[in-house]
């Protein structure tokens, strides 16, 4: 098991060291001169000669690359020119609110999802199943951020049940934390629901056909035990690899579900920052979000190879 | 078939498997709606002029915010605009961009693809730039790129190309490694065939269904991406209508005039669901050919 780790550990360097490297020449593509568009349309020579020194552009690629290497492997990922401040500490300071909407979206698919696609299976071919299928496709089709809105029309506006945005830390209020995260993660794990939906029919039609399943019905198990405990179970285990593959999905898309519902996630930052380019937010910001979803992929893989002995040794 | 006295050309036996390929597709019930709907939606887009003779990006400002009607059957935005007519004009915007990026990613996917299965040396560095592309989560990277890139529609392109070739690269790389290993791949090089005769002629010409499946779903999540980085504001630049756009438009008036922002999404999901629906037939109706091919190797 330690050596799987270790094997799976290492292969993610060579992925961060891409990801690093992206982050890094996304400044290096802005076209035209970057200082005078952080400094604006009003900034003196001066201003914009000072900005492009504490940048580094007055030196050579090669050596701006050492710099930001040496940095990064220090935890520093520069400074933020509108915040004035570290854009480490900005970026932590909003991810709880991104990691904490994306997991509750994560639980809710997961939950609905398993469900719909049992409720499929069972019903194998008939309208229940179609109905069901349609509804996960249909997740899978819609814009979240314009689910997201069309909620806000319903369930804010038109009803009047639920804020339409902004944010209510659990600190001050829990039902008022709860009612601010309501729509985001219907939002957001709507769209996710399909996926799992239609794996979990997948995976259960497969079980059902077993022959476990067949020997539990034959010593007179009643269905439910058989759907939940024996086939369920083995249907479940791809659900975990793709669970890994959704939390970036979820990140990623938390980042356009934050600006519908003015939540202040890093992702609302990083919009923020494309909207003024401030550079070294968006390099941070879109850093580490990535690093986040190499370890989580990492958790999921150690995962799978305890749920599963044959990942851990090899094909 | 047997029966014919002289053997059939290799033309007519070509012509014959893909009527008969095209056929399996139209039997596919979700493929046949999938198809019905994308290829109306397409329609629309292209007689937009025609179906909506108002100019999309007329302001009227006798008619702001107007609600849907028999005069605006989609209604009208803050500037009186003809949202119909945008709807149209603007599906014809994301078709392009998804067509493009479709183009795109499916020559990088080949060429990567196919360099990184066929060049064992190249393997390694490829696939793990592509795993790296791959860690950005969602549409994240295409986000950061379209906006260091600054906004233009052939910039959101690029941006979408770059963030899903890693996806197209890796379907094309996976088969090219199964069927350079088939029997007559071996008989070509046995013949003398160069590298290029083999993988053009051989390799490329029995490994890309995967990819024209992988591709139907690129073009969905493309319209689905183009329309966030429109909506972050990082998508073609107003007042050019892109669905996105509409939709970024009317999230400030969501409360007075829903119907701007609701219309574009449901012209977005359906081109979405037409789409995947018709991936999930292909889907369907090739696989069962490739798992052929590979119990004949």
């Amino acid at each position: 098991m330690l050596r799987f780790l270790i094997s799976r550990l290492i292969s993610a360097v060579p992925v961060l060291i891409v990801v690093s490297l992206v982050c890094f020449l996304l400044m290096w593509i802005v076209p035209g001169d970057v200082a005078s568009e952080i400094a604006g349309a009003d900034a003196t020579p001066q201003q914009i000669a000072q900005i492009r020194m504490n940048l580094g552009l007055d030196r050579p690629l090669l050596q701006r690359a050492v710099d930001w290497y040496w940095n990064l492997l220090h935890g520093d990922l520069g400074r933020s020119y509108l915040l004035n401040r570290s854009v480490t500490d900005a970026v932590l300071e909003r991810l709880p609110v991104t990691l904490s909407l994306a997991a509750i979206a994560l639980t809710l698919a997961i939950v609905l999802g398993v469900l719909l696609g049992v409720l499929a299976a069972v019903n194998h071919n008939r309208p229940l199943d179609q109905g069901a299928m349609t509804l996960a496709l249909l997740g899978l089709s819609m814009p979240d951020f314009w689910f997201g809105l069309m909620l806000i029309v319903v369930f804010a506006v038109q009803l009047g049940w639920l804020p339409t945005g902004g944010f209510v830390p659990p600190s001050e209020s829990l039902v008022g934390w709860a009612k601010s995260m309501t729509l985001p993660a219907l939002t957001l794990a709507f769209t996710q629901m399909g996926v799992i939906a239609r794996m979990t029919r997948s995976g259960m039609l497969d079980a059902l056909g077993q022959d476990y399943v067949r020997t539990a019905r034959a010593k007179g198990l009643s269905g439910g035990q058989i759907v939940f405990v024996h086939a369920l179970r083995n249907a479940l285990i791809p659900i975990v690899t793709v669970a890994g593959v959704m939390t970036g999905v979820l990140i990623g898309g938390a980042v356009v579900v934050e600006t519908v519902y003015s939540l202040p996630g890093s992702g609302r930052l990083i919009v923020g920052a494309i909207q003024r380019r401030d550079y070294p937010i968006i390099q941070g910001g879109l850093l580490m979000t990535a690093g986040i979803f190499v370890f989580v992929n990492i958790v999921v893989d150690v995962l799978y190879g305890l749920l599963d002995p044959r990942v851990r040794h090899g094909r | 078939m047997a029966a014919d006295a002289a053997l059939p050309s290799a033309t007519a036996i070509r012509l014959r498997q893909a009527w008969r390929f095209a056929v399996r597709l139209l039997e596919h019930r979700s493929f046949l709606i999938g198809e019905i709907l994308f290829l109306a939606i397409v329609a629309c887009a292209a007689l937009a002029g025609v179906l909506a003779p108002d100019d999309p990006n007329r302001n009227d400002y006798t008619a702001i915010l107007t609600a849907p009607g028999a005069e605006h059957r989609f209604g009208t935005d803050a500037f009186g605009r003809d949202i119909f007519a945008r709807v149209l004009h603007g599906a014809r915007v994301s078709l392009f961009i998804g067509l493009s990026v479709v183009v795109g990613t499916g020559i990088a996917g080949v060429v990567i693809g196919t360099l990184a299965a066929y060049v064992n040396a190249l393997d390694g560095l490829f696939m793990r730039t592509m795993d790296g592309l791959m860690a950005f989560p969602g549409v994240l990277l295409a986000i950061a790129l379209s906006s260091a890139l600054g906004p233009s529609e052939f910039n959101v392109i690029l941006a979408l190309t770059v963030s899903f070739m890693p996806r197209t690269a890796r379907v094309v790389r996976a088969s090219v490694l199964v069927v350079k290993e088939l029997p007559f791949v071996e008989s070509a090089v046995a013949i003398g065939a160069g590298h290029w005769r083999i993988v053009t002629r051989y390799i490329l010409a029995n490994s890309l269904s995967p990819l024209i499946v992988q591709l139907t779903f690129v073009f969905a999540v493309t319209v689905l991406a183009e329309a966030i980085l429109s909506y972050i504001g990082v998508g073609p630049p107003p007042p050019a209508p892109s669905l996105g756009n509409i939709i970024a438009e009317g999230r400030n008036y969501i409360r007075e005039a829903p119907w701007i922002a609701f219309f574009p999404g449901i012209v977005i999901a359906a081109t979405v669901l037409g789409l995947n629906l018709m991936g999930d037939g292909l889907r369907d109706v090739i696989d069962p050919r490739l798992r052929k091919l590979r119990e004949a190797g």
